[in-house]
């Protein structure tokens, strides 16, 4: 069994370029210690990531990411206990708006922060693997 | 002095003022060879009339010799002079090569393109003041490629040797080639890197992202030292063509050196694009390879550094990436791992304590703690262990967890374990004749030469018997090269050492080792020990090997024992002797010596009395 997170939150004030690619290799390093999959997207100053493994180095991790002051708001969209893992053996950052396809937004609605009301969380999962899989086959 | 060139040395004058008539439009007609020198034809001015006709003959059967093309063009690019030589190389009809032709006209009759030249004459004319002189190199359409030395007159002539370098361009060429590729795999080398580093780092400047990968190939030298240097090199070939295949175009690959390997990605974001990158290629590398007819597996793991995020200049960059690297194999095989900024700090922490290290048994810094080892039906003393520690000046007590991974990596743990075994071997013989000395060995010690004499040294200088000492390992001793293990053992058990198995049941903990090798002990991981009390599955596995080492005529430890009732379990067990806080925590010798006196009835084994419920548990030492 394992249990898959997902949180939005909002880049801190005067977050830079080179901020935002320390969090990505920092999340990188760790989730793949961890063996932690998913994915993390950085689109129009919010930070959405989908986490899935281990469930009790999911909430070690998930701790350490709400402390972190580079962001504020963040809010925890889905955490379920789940038989498989959608990102097998994969973790993927997508940092800028250039990686993502526009193809994708328009499918999808895209809304800067993907609010509540209209991505529910399978939705934003669904969001997120598609980013990535354009991206992967590029 | 070459005849030849005498007269014309001393003539000097004479063609000067003939070759500055001709600059200057003088007639320029065909130039026939002297009597009986038929052939020897040269595009030029009529030979003189006078008593010079002889001489003049001479010049042309020498330049029409020469195995070099001559031609000379006044100011206004015309011709004055070619030899036969000059119009073969050009290929250039005779009907063309006539005085007063038009320089343009004999490039158009064999199009060629100039190739970049570095021109050493440039420099050396303006430095002499001699007439200017350049080099150019012409490549034409039939691949031959003609080098040109040009010396300008005054007066704007000019006379150029042509020679066919082909040849030596293509040398030039492989040597140039080699320089920058490894030989091997015709990957390009670090210097090739490099330079393409230093020539795309601007770009980053202008807001495009670069990543460097890292590579060092998982279990290669273990390929190497099975199969041969062979088999090795034929496995580097197929790797680098598996990484040829997983990159992209433009990235650049290289090979580094040995088993690394480094590939530079421009003109994609990051680090998505080098995460991608580098999951291919641990992919392809992943799989097994075929090195005639014997399957090799190994892996690869990859450190990344991006920049301009971790340096925008090309060391910088390398730094950054090897770092990543170094921690991505410290993590585990097959791993990827970006370079994070603690990361160089925590090198300069570690090449730190290296420096410190290797120095430490000089300044006298190690001292060897003592912690007993017990019958557990009598609780008499029948061993001690011999447990390294570091007293550092400034960081105090450092662990051996610490330390000893680093002194195994850099190979001090060479000169510690000598130490180590000496000052063991000197306490133990202050000790009643029952009472064994363990030290463990690590896996690293198994690799020198000299283990088994660093072992006899410090027997026959301490004078303690051998079957007073018992040497205790780890499977990892087994793991690499179990046959020159096993003969180091054999070869210290037929002495009279005892080899006890440290730590059984973690690890793979295979049952093959104990067929291979009669150990004398078995001990049992603490990690077992410490829930053997509440029964379950620990307590099931402590009762298993017990039997098993019974069966096979080997005594059992049980380590790490701190309560009575972990005391009580493992006995129910079978352990046939204990170690743990509950009876001895790790002191010094003297603690050791004074644990024996007090406990010690006359004509009596060493013994403690049995533990109370006062027995404090605490996390135990690790022992070196």
């Amino acid at each position: 069994m394992f249990e898959r997170l997902i949180y939005v939150s909002r880049a801190a004030p005067g977050i830079t370029a080179r901020d935002c690619y320390d969090i990505i290799r920092v999340a990188h390093n760790r989730n793949s210690q961890f063996s932690l999959t998913g994915a993390l997207l950085f689109l129009d100053g919010y930070f959405i990531q989908v986490l899935e493994g281990d469930r009790f180095r999911m909430r070690e991790r998930f701790q350490v990411i709400a402390a972190d002051r580079r962001h504020t708001d963040v809010d925890l969209r889905q955490s379920v206990t789940c038989d498989g893992l959608l990102f097998s053996g994969d973790w993927m950052a997508l940092r800028s708006d250039a990686e993502i396809d526009p193809a994708v937004k328009a499918r999808f609605g895209y809304r800067p922060g993907l609010p509540a009301d209209t991505f529910s969380g399978e939705r934003i999962v669904e969001f997120v693997q598609a980013c990535c899989r354009t991206h992967a086959n590029a | 002095m070459n005849p030849f060139l005498a007269p014309i040395e001393r003539a000097g004058s004479d063609l000067s003022n003939a070759a500055q008539a001709l600059c200057n439009g003088a007639t320029a007609s065909g130039l026939q060879a002297g009597p009986g020198r038929p052939g020897h034809d040269l595009t030029g001015p009529a030979a003189p009339a006078d008593g010079l006709a002889d001489r003049h003959a001479l010049y042309v059967l020498a330049i029409e010799q020469m195995p070099q093309g001559l031609s000379m063009f006044d100011g206004d690019d015309r011709l004055l002079v070619a030899n036969r030589r000059y119009r073969d190389l050009w290929q250039l009809p005779e009907s063309l090569c006539q005085p007063g032709a038009r320089f343009a006209d004999l490039l158009a009759a064999n199009p060629a393109t100039e190739l970049p030249c570095h021109d050493p004459y440039l420099a050396e004319a303006a430095a002499t003041g001699e007439p200017s002189r350049r080099r150019r190199e012409w490549q034409l359409r039939d691949g031959r490629i003609i080098g040109v030395t040009i010396t300008r007159l005054p007066g704007g002539a000019c006379v150029a040797l042509h020679e066919d370098i082909t040849e030596r361009h293509r040398d030039q060429q492989q040597v140039a080639y080699l320089a920058r590729h490894d030989a091997l795999t015709g990957l390009p080398n670090r210097a090739q890197l490099s330079d393409e580093m230093t020539r795309q780092l601007p770009r980053v400047h202008r807001g495009e992202e670069l990543a460097l990968l890292y590579l060092d190939l998982d279990r290669f030298k273990s390929v190497n030292d099975t199969l041969g240097h062979t088999a090795g090199d034929g496995l580097l070939r197929q790797v680098a063509e598996r990484l040829r295949a997983s990159a992209r175009e433009g990235d650049l690959i290289a090979r580094l050196g040995g088993d690394e390997f480094a590939v530079l990605q421009t003109g994609t974001a990051q680090p998505a694009g080098s995460t991608a990158l580098a999951k291919r290629l641990i992919e392809a590398l992943s799989q097994p390879f075929d090195l005639d007819g014997h399957q090799a597996h190994i892996g690869t793991s990859v450190g990344v550094a991006v920049a301009p995020f971790d340096g925008d200049q090309a060391e910088a960059l390398i730094k950054s990436a090897d770092l990543a690297l170094y921690r991505a194999k410290a993590a585990g095989r097959g791993v990827l791992r970006y370079f994070e900024p603690e990361m160089d700090a925590r090198m300069q922490l570690r090449r730190q304590l290296e420096s410190d290290l290797r120095g430490a048994i000089v300044r006298g810094e190690f001292e060897l703690a003592f912690q007993a080892q017990v019958a557990a039906d009598s609780h008499a003393v029948i061993g001690v262990e011999a447990l390294i520690r570091w007293n550092h000046p400034v960081r105090g007590r450092v662990s051996p967890l610490d330390f000893i991974p680093l002194a195994e990596e850099t190979g001090l743990i060479i000169p510690i374990g000598v130490w180590v075994l000496r000052q063991a071997c000197v306490a133990a013989v202050a000790w009643p004749e029952s009472v064994r000395i363990a030290v463990n060995l690590s896996p690293v010690q198994f690799k020198s030469h000299t283990l088994l004499r660093d072992v006899m040294a410090a027997l026959h200088d301490s004078g303690l018997p051998p079957q007073r000492l018992e040497l205790e390992i780890t499977e990892a001793v087994l793991l690499d090269d179990t046959e020159r293990a096993l003969s180091v053992l054999h070869a210290m058990r037929e002495r009279g050492i005892r080899i006890s198995m440290d730590d059984f049941g973690t690890g793979y903990s295979s049952l093959s080792y104990l067929r291979r090798f009669p150990f004398d002990k078995i001990k049992i991981d603490r990690s077992f020990i410490q829930d053997a009390a509440q029964g379950g599955d620990a307590l099931a596995i402590v009762g298993a090997i017990s039997n098993l080492g019974r069966s096979l005529g080997m005594s059992t430890t049980a380590e790490g024992v701190e309560t009575v009732e972990q005391l009580a379990a493992v006995c129910a067990a079978g352990c046939a002797e204990v170690q743990g806080y509950l009876f001895s925590r790790p002191g010094p010798a003297s603690a050791i010596s004074a644990l024996i006196a007090t406990h010690r009835p006359p004509g009596q084994p060493t013994e403690i009395p049995a533990p109370s419920e006062q027995g404090a548990p605490c996390s135990n030492d690790s022992s070196m």
